[in-house]
């Protein structure tokens, strides 16, 4: 993690003037359901697609710096171009036709792969004419049902140059299919490897900036609310649903010439309602949730994970994570550390007003953000069918906490502008509160045992840039909620924090 | 000018309009009309104020002469010539004139040296003679025009003269010259023959004018209408049978009526006019095919009234149900011994009831639904107004058993309370015109208790018909209707789940008609029929979670068995089919190639290739098109062993040499260079089976069709071919002889 932002914001400052002029000229694509406090810093864009086509951008990637590639639910695949004009410049044109479901797209090596809901196929354009021939059968080792929740998302290669295909359960409940529930990768040799157990229904697959490798999971059967989940080699995450395929799944790496890495069926808790912390002792090899979604508070179905790739031409997040959420048609931000070992951090609101529900994210270089939705069978509240749009910065840096450390005795803020060293420094201006999840077989959970924290001091650096927050009763296992509605910024003593809200997830405190 | 839209309501104004004609003529001309002798009422010399005041109000109805030549008589540029100063509008020529209105012209017309090109429609069946005399005296004497009255008894010898004429006159015809032959139009372009028929005997353009902008106020467009780029069905009905009353499009409202066309065009001139419409004026929406018409021809043949448009048009966001309401029933422990829809069940005291206010059903509104110990009836009840003769479909979905009652008559049931089935169940039942009375059971003995219910209207896709409220998470939007139809010149080629395979297979909608399905797992084309393709509603609304029914006719189930075998002596029987999903030994899919838009499969077969190709051919003489296919192996040897199955049923026999009747629904024919092939029993079944005859071949397959075998591009290998094709049993034999 970067933990340097100074460079960053630099590079924000100056991009600001440079797309002032844009600003005007593009208000007439702007999105009418955003929030008119958001325009201010990110507009949101609504890109007309193909007429005629009913697109429902479910999976996207990039093929090179300027060109996309966008799979519809229909099955329909666009090369998309002109991507960073006005959005009426932007350009489709049809690449594949009739995919089962595609939710994953990589483009590696002049094929394009597409995660469908029964097999991972790959395209090729092999006689130039611009329209894939070549529908090849790249791997087809997962089962599957005619179930409609076995929606399979698609990562690109990993520093081994595996892909990652994260496999939902049937019914998001059971597994009558091999490696439903689990995340699997896939060799250059088109090779399915069991890699990691305990997936319960993923919303969206990516990497962070250091390359490590997240999921979304759903609210359900041992998952008491949204998680943000670490995919590491070997790893459980925490859905039993599955684990019926551990001896199948290590036989099939042995055969394939793999030393087991994977371990034994861990079973599940003799108790019926236990808590992540008590499953990390129970089981070594699960992973804690990165990030603690508070169900309705931060959305109801988290979705697409990338990172800011553009060094600021995005604003001053850039190497932060973004996510999408079908349910409230936003994109939340979220600041990742490791601590201990183990990988959590903070989620923030972004931007909202999506015009349906936001599933594919991609994050360009250039520092556009492209956000494909469909709601179908699973609602929103934008409330049109199938979206596609561009989220772009307008240049003007929003007054917002950068990240959230955890401390030994508390946490660090960092901001974008400096703060009123008055009401920052005040521990009144914040409020701290905390509470987890049950750990169950039955689906979701309340939030369980609800704790509140008190924050004793809070120091304002020289530079206004930070805050030390000291807080009495930090709970390990807990996600920590912090209002910040008192904090003004140094420029302007009216103005709050664009959102004066985030979630810490404690998985870990450091000595 | 036109006023066929207006066929309803003309009987209802025309009495008073003689009615006050009576009144100045007096006692004279009462009894006259009865005794059918007005020809002796004449106006002379000058036109009457009678006459005038007839054709002035013909003239001027809503969506007559005046909707296209205006209050002016001006017509409009280059479509409709004007009649104030037009020659042939105050010639002697009256009998042209009569019979323009009688029966209609179509242009190009010149008038004062300028041209004008549309269709006029013939008025003979809406106008009397006289008041056909009358509105060509008001055309004769307004605007300037000057001219000699037209009286009934010019117009009466015209009609009776031409009693049998349908179509419009063409300009040609009224100047004398021959007229043109119909046969010669070339019909092998749908869309340019189409637009022939659009402008001309299909009289289209006379109301939705050349550009399809239609005649605003009047005559909606055709331009950019959901109408006519939207659900097929739709279009096929009203032009089929008409349509009227109120309907709005593209944000106007229209009130008039459509007469069908039925009864003027046959299925195929019906096909490429909408075909033509569907992509005109900046359209861009797939063809209609002749079957498409003939099937709903067919099916609404007692038809002869014009759709009423409410029956036909979607209304977003309103439930058709009204008083919907519910109860749930106490069961007991012994449930499993209650079945639904039984008296028993109904005499079971309520636990919970209510209504729906907003005529919804909506699951997690009921009460007690969440009590997870007890086994859960509920029993929805409601009403609803269908609002025309229509089969309708209906649809549901849960775990647990349901019965759909109407009226009194069971549409779907699955009763049994103890089944925890998941289910898809679906009916359909012709409803009349009128109110209607459901009754749902629906029952689980677990704590599943989600189900949807909707029904549609079969010929429209409308989610709103739909019961259960689309706001719940629990609705599966299904739309009947969703069927994909393939461009002219583009087959849909489609990925998912089908009928009568496993979980893996593409299926493939051709436009000749034909379409079929193949199964990856098995490698083997299993499915071959004809007319409609899929409906994709199931996989395209709400969740994807179907095997797509094939919904058009003839279907042919080929065999399941794999397609190629190594028969260590040719008396080995060939291996049983695999199960679904199951993959034969030594078979692998590799994947397909679209070739010309269509998908070639290839398989691994033990060290060989396979390369599966399906290619539709058409019919003779426009017939029913059949299926050519070729199987291809490529080996790096010679393998004595391999041999093709070609066929199998429950009886095959050999018509003549290579051609093979099975179970008396297909042939197989085989081409000229396939191998013999000999019908072998093999338990109850006959198998067609024919062994390789290999030749030497640089392989030419691409590096990603060899990755799993240990052939290498452009080394030197061996081919052995199967050519086939297969034919509907009611197609003519002669057909492939002649390929």
């Amino acid at each position: 993690m970067d933990r340097s932002t100074d460079a960053g914001l630099g590079r924000t400052l100056a991009a600001c003037l440079l797309t002032a002029l844009a600003v005007v000229a593009m208000a007439a694509a702007v999105s009418a359901q955003q929030p008119e406090s958001e325009r201010k810093y990110y507009v949101i864009e609504d890109i007309p697609t193909p007429e005629g086509v009913v697109f429902e951008a479910g999976a996207m990637t990039m093929m090179s710096d300027d060109r996309m590639a966008v799979a519809t639910r229909r099955g329909d695949v666009y090369l998309v171009d002109h991507l960073f004009g006005p959005v009426a410049d932007i350009i489709f044109t049809e690449f594949a036709t009739g995919l089962d479901e595609p939710l994953g797209l990589v483009w590696k090596d002049d094929w394009l792969y597409a995660s469908e809901h029964t097999q991972l196929v790959r395209l090729k354009d092999e006689d130039g004419d611009g329209v894939a021939d070549i529908y090849e059968t790249f791997n087809d080792e997962w089962g599957s049902t005619p179930d409609y929740h076995e929606y399979n998302f698609l990562a690109p290669p990993d520093k081994d140059g595996n892909m990652w295909a994260v496999l939902c359960l049937t019914y998001s409940s059971s597994s009558p299919a091999y490696m439903r529930g689990w995340a699997v990768r896939i060799t250059p040799e088109g090779e399915m490897l069991p890699s990691v157990a305990g997936i319960r229904s993923p919303g969206g697959v990516g990497y962070d900036a250091n390359g490590e490798l997240f999921y979304n999971d759903n609210q359900g059967l041992w998952n008491g609310t949204n998680h943000l989940k670490h995919l590491k080699l070997g790893s459980h995450a925490g859905n039993h649903s599955g684990n019926k395929w551990y001896d199948k799944a290590k036989a099939d790496l042995v055969a394939k010439g793999y030393e087991d890495y994977l371990g034994d069926d861990p079973g599940f808790p003799e108790a019926e309602q236990t808590r992540n912390e008590d499953e990390r002792k129970r089981n070594p090899r699960f992973v804690p949730p990165t990030i603690a979604y508070p169900f309705n508070l931060m959305g109801r179905s988290p979705t697409g994970i990338v990172w800011d790739n553009s060094e600021g031409k995005f604003g001053p997040f850039a190497g932060q994570m973004f996510v999408g959420e079908i349910t409230h048609s936003q994109v939340n931000r979220i600041f990742l550390e490791e601590v201990n070992g183990v990988m959590q951090g903070a989620v923030f609101h972004f931007v909202s007003g999506f015009k349906s529900g936001p599933v594919g994210v991609v994050m360009t270089e250039e520092g556009y953000m492209f956000v494909g939705q469909t709601n179908r069978g699973w609602g929103s509240r934008g409330n049109q069918p199938y979206g596609f749009e561009r989220v772009r910065w307008t240049g003007e840096v929003p007054f917002e906490v950068h990240e959230m450390r955890i401390e030994p005795d508390g946490f660090t803020l960092t901001f974008t502008e400096p703060v009123d060293p008055a009401t920052a420094g005040d521990p009144a201006s914040y409020a701290m509160k905390s509470w987890t999840y049950w750990y169950q077989a039955g689906y979701g959970s309340p939030e369980i045992d609800h704790t509140d924290q008190t924050i004793t001091a809070a120091e304002v650096a020289d530079d206004g840039m930070s805050v030390r927050l000291t807080v009495e009763g930090v709970v390990q296992g807990h996600l920590h909620e912090l209002k910040m509605e008192g904090v003004r910024s140094a420029e302007d003593p009216e103005a709050g924090l664009w959102h004066p809200v985030g979630y810490y997830t404690v998985n870990e405190i450091p000595e | 000018m036109s006023v066929h839209f207006q066929r309803g309501g003309f009987a209802a104004r025309s009495r008073p309009l003689f009615a006050r004609l009576a009144a100045p003529l007096g006692l004279l001309i009462v009894p006259c009309v009865g005794l059918l002798s007005c020809g002796r009422v004449e106006f002379d010399p000058g036109p009457s104020p009678q006459a005038l005041e007839m054709g002035r109000d013909v003239y001027n109805r809503p969506g007559s002469c005046v909707t296209c030549h205006q209050d002016d008589g001006g017509g409009t540029p280059a479509m409709i010539p004007p009649l104030a100063g037009n020659p042939r509008v105050i010639g002697d020529d009256t009998e042209r004139l009569a019979k323009v209105i009688l029966h209609g012209m179509h242009g190009p017309v010149e008038v004062n040296g300028e041209t004008y090109s549309s269709v006029m429609v013939g008025q003979g069946e809406m106008l009397s003679d006289l008041e056909v005399a009358s509105v060509l005296t008001y055309i004769r004497n307004s605007w300037g025009n000057e001219a000699l009255p037209v009286l009934e008894r010019h117009v009466t010898p015209v009609r009776a003269a031409h009693a049998e004429r349908k179509l419009p006159w063409t300009v040609a015809e009224l100047n004398g010259e021959p007229a043109p032959d119909l046969a010669a139009v070339d019909t092998s372009d749908p869309i340019a023959w189409g637009e022939s028929l659009y402008m001309t005997i299909a009289q289209c353009a006379s109301c939705h004018m050349p550009e399809g902008q239609g005649v605003s106020g009047s005559y909606p467009p055709l331009a950019k209408s959901p109408w006519v780029t939207g659900d097929i069905e739709r279009l096929i009905k009203v032009t089929l049978h008409g349509v009227g009353g109120e309907m709005t499009i593209l944000g106007n409202t229209y009130n008039n009526e459509m007469p069908g066309q039925g009864d003027l065009l046959d299925d195929e001139q019906i096909a490429a006019t909408l075909t033509y419409i569907r992509q005109a004026w900046g359209n861009n929406a797939g063809p209609v095919y002749p079957d498409q018409v003939a099937a709903l021809r067919e099916r609404f043949a007692d038809r002869h009234e014009p759709w009423p448009a409410e029956a036909l048009a979607t209304a977003e966001g309103n439930s058709i149900l009204e008083n919907v309401r519910y109860r749930t029933v106490e069961l007991g422990d012994d449930y499993e011994a209650y079945r639904l829809n039984t008296p028993e069940l109904d005499a079971l005291p309520t636990l919970h009831e209510g209504v729906f206010a907003d005529n919804f059903i909506e699951p997690n509104k009921i009460e007690g639904r969440f009590d997870y110990d007890a086994p859960f009836v509920v029993v929805l009840e409601a009403e609803f107004e269908a609002p025309a003769e229509d089969l309708y479909k209906f649809a549901q979905e849960g775990q647990g058993s349901a019965v759909l009652v109407i009226n009194d008559e069971v549409v779907f049931a699955k009763d049994d309370i103890s089944g925890k089935h998941w289910q898809g169940q679906t009916g359909e039942k012709l409803l009349s015109p009128g109110r209607h009375k459901i009754k749902f059971y629906y029952g689980n003995p677990d704590k599943h208790r989600r189900f949807r219910l909707s029904a549609i209207a079969d010929s429209v896709g409308r989610p709103q018909w739909q019961w259960t409220h689309q706001k719940t998470n629990v609705i599966s939007l299904s739309n009947p209707a969703f069927i994909l139809v393939p461009e002219r010149d583009r087959p849909i080629v489609l990925r998912g789940r089908f009928e009568g395979m496993g979980n893996l297979g593409l299926a493939v909608g051709h436009p000749l008609r034909v379409n079929y399905a193949y199964d990856f797992a098995r490698s083997q084309l299993i499915r071959l029929w004809r007319g409609d393709f899929v409906n994709a509603a199931g996989v395209w609304f709400g969740r994807n979670d179907k095997h797509l029914p094939n919904i058009g006719e003839g279907l042919i189930e080929l065999s399941l068995r794999q397609p190629l075998a190594h028969l260590a002596s040719p008396a080995d029987p060939w291996p049983d089919a695999p199960a679904k999903n199951a993959v034969p030994d030594g078979y692998d899919l590799i994947g397909h190639r679209k070739v010309d838009r269509l998908p070639v499969f290839y398989s691994r077969v033990s060290d060989a290739v396979l390369v599966d190709r399906i290619d539709p051919v058409p019919g003779v003489d426009r017939g029913p098109a059949s299926v050519a296919r070729t199987l291809e192996a490529t080996a790096s040897t010679e393998d004595p062993t391999l041999y093709a199955l070609l066929a199998e049923g429950a009886s095959i026999e050999e018509q003549s040499p290579g051609v093979y009747a099975i179970d008396g629904t297909h042939r197989v024919v085989l081409g000229p260079n396939t191998p013999a092939a000999t019908i072998r029993q093999q338990g109850d079944r006959q198998l067609l089976v024919s062994p390789a005859e290999w030749s030497p071949i640089t392989i030419d397959l691409g590096a990603w069709a060899l990755k799993k075998t240990d052939m290498q591009p452009d080394s030197p290998g061996f081919r052995a071919t199967w050519e086939l094709e297969y034919q509907w049993i009611d197609q003519p034999t002669q057909a492939s002889a002649e390929r």
